[in-house]
């Protein structure tokens, strides 16, 4: 049995996103975990499989290297549990793989949880370390998270001809989007003239053109559409669900087929996704999306690549207001991981609980009008992986 | 008939300004300024730009050796001249040696290439004399010295200056010197050093070789001969007893500083670089003794394609922003401490790619990739490629200045270019001036420092404005 239309969402739940100093790994992952439950209406011991999407464990080495953290924090054993590591798209990965084992029948309920303990360690220490000390001896050395997508960045105003004023934009909307979200990690607005003021940080990028580090852990719970209601009437159908990957870690930058102005991995994604969710028109026929906002330039691409704007003209989607919680197709309206945070394990299935919510119409200040059909997107590494999960009533 | 056959330099673009060090220091600076290797160059760098300029447009196969001169190598113990052959993409089966110890060890290596021509060990031996000289900060000596690189070529065919004679002096003096672990060379009292052993030496040297030779001092068009400094060099000129016009320009020391060992072999190109045929050049190398040699231009040294070259690399200049930075450059000052992973291992396996820049082409549907691959993209052939050499010119595709990297000159310019004959290169970009770095510059690849990952030098390509 495929995944499209056949697996429930039956509950979803995740931690406040933030520097969560008072937490370690395992309570973020309990919080997440006991929110779900609640929310699917069942008890832990109805779990038959779990999935732990977590993409480095950062604070003790071995504690979420393994399935095995989450079985025992949870007190789930002997259940299978696996964790799944697919850089920045590990999270929907989670998802995708505990999809996969209801739709086939082998188990009726699983989990998928998202964990990632970014702040044990100083924000430099995480990301910044992990760029300039580890991989490969010279290839790509000097090469930053924000760096990779700042060659997209000023490649894309370049051909566009485009100010960066357009980037602060994006953060300007995320920003109100998060003010409105109690979870998100920052809860201000800001505003532009603050956003293009900001010290740069891989040049066209500033400090509000890049996501946080941030801690966090998120949980859906799934099991087959036929099972769905006799748990809970309030459930929701996977529409379909794509991943896809293009080029190497190492590689991509040296490739002469790299526009530097999209990303084929959400691209194959997105059309894998569309066709099983039958849609082809997906600017019309989303209702509300959340993509990887990692930095502002990533959301103009994602906006092209997902299909809602023509190439090239992703930015006018800003510009214009569309995708604001009252455009026409808001976008990251949680505040996306610009303003949300991006404990990278966790964001894929944060955003698989934000778009479930809006559709249930439960975001409160931050509800959008009209929300049967949403998106999540997550984009991985140096855009080389990528996840797309369409999501809607049944 | 055996000779120079090519000459190439490399004089790092930064300067150190009296300006500047009259800003930190207090007191006025003076006018002079001198040449500073950028914080990723060091003796085997600015020895492999001078031999790959000296190597343009000349066929590599025939190099049969190859000697790396310094008293700054950055191995006292690995073959310096093994690394600079490979980033040269040179043969494997030549033979190479450090020569070290002399400011003199420059002239050594070359009247060794001289005699391995002579005596038929190789058609072709590349000489790299390369130094980066330091001085204690704040001393005068600071602005006197410099770091740069020169190469020659010696061999025998098309020759510009053809070697006639060589004579060769031992001495034994300690007159500048640096122990093991000592960073800054010492001198001994300087007027004693110039007035009894440098310039008795000189003397000794032009008269035992012009003897050799048969020839009288008029009948020698320029004299090249080294000299602690500008003043020194001119109050030389008298007791040496040449004819006024054979003494060079004392430009190179004012505007790069005294270079060390790779001043003697800096002084003999800019003799060459307005020699005419049939010009006679007395070269004198001072250091533990002398080497001399008597050279005599061709008829082919006016139409040397890197004749000016020289001149262009002394004017391709700009000034440090700031003391501190060069304190920070010669890693004077505490820095973020970063060890970056690397493993001699995969540095070993992937030796032609990284160090020689080969990439491999598809036999089947003919697609070129850098870093290469064994399974096509394009047609999925599996180990069917053929050697393929990533060019060394490009053009920036797109381009970041990211803040986040340690670095001693920050912003890291991070960019992907497109490469002349196909491919792409993504990495740091080198002797970038931040303000000037743009989509569509021009860029070519040079060979330099990258990290210092597990305390070995980890060296790779870096993308420099043309």
């Amino acid at each position: 049995m495929p995944i499209a239309g056949e697996v429930a969402i039956l509950g979803t739940g995740y931690t406040k996103f933030g520097e969560n100093f008072d937490w370690d790994y395992k309570d973020m992952m309990i919080d997440a975990a006991y929110q779900a439950y609640a929310d699917a209406k069942i008890d832990p011991g109805q779990i038959q499989a779990a999935w732990l999407g977590t993409y480095l464990p950062y604070a003790w080495g071995f504690e979420g290297v393994s399935g095995s953290t989450l079985a025992d924090t949870l007190a789930l054993s002997p259940i299978p549990v696996v964790r799944v590591s697919n850089y920045c798209a590990t999270g929907l990965e989670a998802v995708r793989n505990a999809a996969f084992a209801v739709a086939c029948g082998e188990y009726d309920v699983v989990m998928a949880c998202g964990v990632e303990k970014m702040r044990e360690v100083p924000g430099r220490g995480s990301l910044v370390a992990q760029h300039v000390e580890k991989g490969h001896p010279v290839y790509c050395k000097g090469r930053t998270a924000p760096g990779i997508f700042a060659l997209l960045a000023s490649r894309y105003l370049h051909v566009n001809k485009l100010s960066d004023e357009i980037l602060g934009k994006v953060a300007v909307k995320n920003h109100h989007n998060g003010s409105l979200n109690p979870k998100a990690h920052f809860q201000r607005e800001i505003t532009l003239e603050q956003a293009r003021k900001a010290p740069p940080v891989a040049e066209p990028l500033r400090l509000f053109d890049c996501c946080p580090t941030t801690d966090g852990a998120a949980v859906v719970i799934l099991t087959r559409k036929e099972l769905a209601a006799k748990f809970n009437k309030d459930y929701l159908l996977i529409k379909g669900f794509g991943a896809a990957t293009s080029g190497g870690y190492f590689t991509i930058q040296f490739d002469p087929d790299f526009d530097f102005l999209g990303f084929r991995a959400t691209q194959e994604a997105a059309k894998s996704a569309y066709r099983q969710a039958g849609i082809s028109d997906p600017a019309k026929e989303i209702h509300v999306a959340d993509c990887h906002d990692c930095f502002t330039i990533t959301e103009i691409i994602n906006y092209e690549d997902l299909g809602f704007a023509p190439r090239g003209q992703g930015w006018r989607l800003i510009e214009e207001g569309v995708t604001t919680l009252e455009g026409r197709l808001p976008v990251n309206t949680g505040g996306g991981l610009k303003c949300s945070g991006h404990p990278i394990g966790a964001s894929g299935i944060r955003m698989i609980s934000e778009v479930c919510d809006q559709i249930r119409g439960r975001c409160g200040k931050r509800q959008v009008k009209r929300a049967e059909v949403g998106l999540a997107h997550t984009l991985g590494g140096p855009g080389t992986v990528a996840c797309v999960a369409v999501v809607g009533r049944p | 008939m055996v000779g120079i056959t090519g000459y190439g330099v490399h004089i790092p673009s930064y300067r150190l300004t009296g300006q500047a060090v009259g800003a930190a220091w207090g007191g006025p600076g003076g006018k002079t300024e001198r040449a500073v290797a950028n914080y990723d160059e060091d003796a085997v760098t600015m020895a492999w730009a001078a031999l790959d300029s000296c190597l343009a447009g000349k066929p590599r196969g025939e190099v049969g050796g190859i000697y790396l001169a310094s008293t700054s190598l950055p191995y006292l113990e690995m073959g310096n001249s093994a690394l600079v052959a490979s980033a040269l993409d040179l043969a494997r089966d030549i033979h190479s040696a450090d020569f070290a110890g002399s400011l003199r060890a420059g002239a050594s290596a070359f009247l060794s290439a001289v005699n391995g021509v002579k005596a038929g060990m190789a058609k072709s031996i590349l000489v790299a004399v390369s130094d980066l000289r330091q001085a204690e900060p704040g001393s005068p000596a600071e602005l006197e010295v410099g770091d740069a690189a020169g190469g020659l070529m010696v061999g025998s065919d098309n020759v510009i200056a053809e070697i006639k004679e060589t004579i060769s002096l031992t001495r034994e003096m300690v007159d500048v010197w640096r122990r093991e672990g000592e960073i800054y060379p010492h001198e001994e009292d300087a007027r004693f050093i110039r007035e009894n052993a440098i310039l008795p030496l000189l003397k000794e040297a032009a008269e035992k070789l012009l003897k050799k030779a048969g020839l009288t001092k008029d009948k020698i068009n320029k004299v090249v001969y080294t000299a602690p400094d500008a003043r020194t060099s001119q109050t030389f000129q008298k007791s040496l007893g040449f004819p006024e016009t054979s003494y060079p320009a004392v430009e190179l020391y004012q505007k790069i500083g005294n270079v060390g060992a790779a001043l003697p072999v800096l002084l003999l190109i800019q003799a060459l670089e307005t020699a005419k045929p049939g010009d006679r050049i007395l070269w004198l190398a001072y250091g533990g003794g002398c080497d001399a040699f008597l050279l005599e231009a061709t008829d082919k040294i006016g139409s040397f394609p890197n004749r000016g070259i020289l001149a262009q690399a002394l004017e391709s200049r700009r000034a440090i922003s700031s003391y501190g930075k060069f304190l920070q450059f010669r890693g004077n000052l505490p820095a973020e401490k970063v060890n970056p992973y690397t493993s001699t291992i995969i540095l070993n396996r992937e030796e032609s790619a990284i160090i020689r820049l080969h990439g491999v082409r598809c036999q089947n549907c003919g697609e070129r990739y850098f870093p290469p691959r064994r399974i096509c993209k394009k047609c999925r052939a599996k180990d069917k490629f053929e050697d393929w050499k990533l060019g060394r010119r490009g053009k920036i595709y797109t381009l970041t200045k990211d803040h986040l990297p340690p670095t001693p000159d920050p912003p890291v310019i991070m960019a992907s270019a497109d490469i002349e004959g196909g491919g792409r290169f993504y990495g740091q970009m080198a002797d970038c001036d931040p303000a000037k770095a743009e989509i569509g510059m021009e860029v070519e690849l040079t060979f330099r420092r990258l990290h210092e990952g597990s305390g070995f030098i980890n060296y790779f390509w870096k993308m420099r404005p043309i």
